[in-house]
């Protein structure tokens, strides 16, 4: 097939210092996660496009430590949602140490005591965002036309987990590349505390779910590029064995 | 130098204070601004809302969201989805999200960059 000439992209395989994006770096830049999606329909044969660069992933050992649920039907999706917060509600009603003066006290010091233990879980970011979800606020699957959730085979090679995140990337990027707009969602662990929810999606041994996508397409433009913290990049170059030099990356 | 003290290391902040809690930050600008509320409908944290309409004023604004008694305590977290979404380029991200002790950042500082053509 002809590949249509596209002069405001320079063109893959190519390197000189200032140049444009190409289209793989600018789908990597524009990518924005998207919680606003229309009632559109997203067709079976686009999503299956979009599995198949998960499939073609690659992971430790070509193990493919991975699973793929497809979700369509909006009626489970809104069961999803419902059940996630009520489990939000529930978590919050235990370990929320703001709402109220005798909360403060009698549930500070274990809160943290606990967030020491699971701090990745109670990181104050997705504390924040529980609240939220608990308040009502905020919605946790934004009402996607689409869910593929990405089971781990817990028996992969080296660090499976990592191997999904990399699969899940694949399609995110190739989704938007697309048209189609995704987001991935942690929160979905939450759901599976729910034996009911983790018999449903097949999540038993030797099959774990950390995250989800959501996708759709997109109500109104909402990918473009955004401002990032400057990263401390420390190199190690020839020449100099003992030090090594920081460098601010992005200014 | 080691990248985090030992009372960092042991010290869980505090979420609801300020002292603690550094949130993100954003800033509307007024003259861009057309007040259609997208950036409203698109925050992940729900940390925006359209203020109440003040006499005098033409059009509604939006605002970050106080939530809890200190009012530096904000929603946002600076993930800059809605300076992406703002069609009329009416939103800066101030300040990001971090915290003292244990979930310190180390190896960002505060500085924005947009993607850069190397
Ligand atoms: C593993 C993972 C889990 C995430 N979970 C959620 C989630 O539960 N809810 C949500 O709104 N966003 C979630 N996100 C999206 C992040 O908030 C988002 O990627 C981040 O704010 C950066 O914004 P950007 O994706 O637009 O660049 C998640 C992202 C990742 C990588
Ligand atoms: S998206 Fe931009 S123009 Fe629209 S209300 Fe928000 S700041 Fe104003
Ligand atoms: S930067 Fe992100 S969290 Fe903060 S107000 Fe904008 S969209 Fe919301």
């Amino acid at each position: 097939m002809k590949k249509k000439p596209d002069t405001t992209l320079s063109p893959l395989y190519t390197y000189h210092e200032g140049m444009n994006w190409n289209p793989v770096e600018k789908v990597i830049f524009e990518r924005r996660s998207i919680r606003v999606f229309k009632k559109k329909e997203v067709p079976d044969s686009l999503i299956k496009r979009i599995l198949e660069a998960g499939r073609f992933a690659p992971s430790a050992g070509n193990c493919q430590p991975w699973k793929f649920v497809v979700i369509k039907d909006p009626q489970v999706i809104e069961q999803m949602e419902r059940d996630t917060i009520r489990i939000t509600r529930l978590l919050m009603w235990f370990i929320d140490y703001e709402r109220g003066p005798v909360r403060r006290i009698l549930l500070g010091t274990p809160v943290r005591l606990l967030t020491r233990l699971v701090p990745n879980m109670l990181h104050p970011i997705p504390f924040n965002l529980l609240q939220r979800i608990a308040s009502g606020s905020v919605p946790v699957y934004h009402n996607a036309p689409v869910i593929i959730l990405l089971l781990v085979d817990k028996r992969g090679v080296g660090t499976p987990s990592l191997d999904a995140g990399i699969c899940g990337q694949n399609m995110v990027l190739a989704a938007h590349s697309l048209g189609l707009g995704t987001c991935w969602i942690g929160m979905i662990t939450l759901l599976m505390k729910m034996k009911k929810w983790r018999k449903r999606f097949g999540v038993t041994y030797p099959f774990t779910l950390d995250d989800c996508l959501i996708l759709g397409w997109p109500r109104g433009d909402y990918d473009g590029e955004i401002g990032r913290e400057v990263q401390l990049v420390e190199w190690i170059r020839e020449g100099s064995p003992q030090s090594k030099t920081t460098e601010r990356q992005g200014e | 130098m080691a990248n985090l003290s030992i009372l960092d290391k042991a010290k869980i902040p505090n979420y609801f204070r300020s002292k603690h809690v550094r949130t993100g930050l954003v800033i509307f600008d007024p003259a861009l601004c057309t007040g259609c509320g997208i950036c409203v409908s698109i925050c992940p944290a729900g940390a925006i809302t359209m203020n109440s309409d003040t006499p005098g004023e033409r059009k509604k604004i939006p605002e970050l969201v106080q939530l809890f008694h200190d009012k530096d305590i904000l929603a946002c977290m600076a993930c800059g989805d809605c300076t992406a979404a703002c069609p009329g380029d009416a939103i800066l991200i101030k300040r990001g999200y971090n915290t003292k002790y244990y979930f310190k950042k180390i190896s960002q500082v505060p500085d924005f960059a947009f993607p850069r053509k190397y």
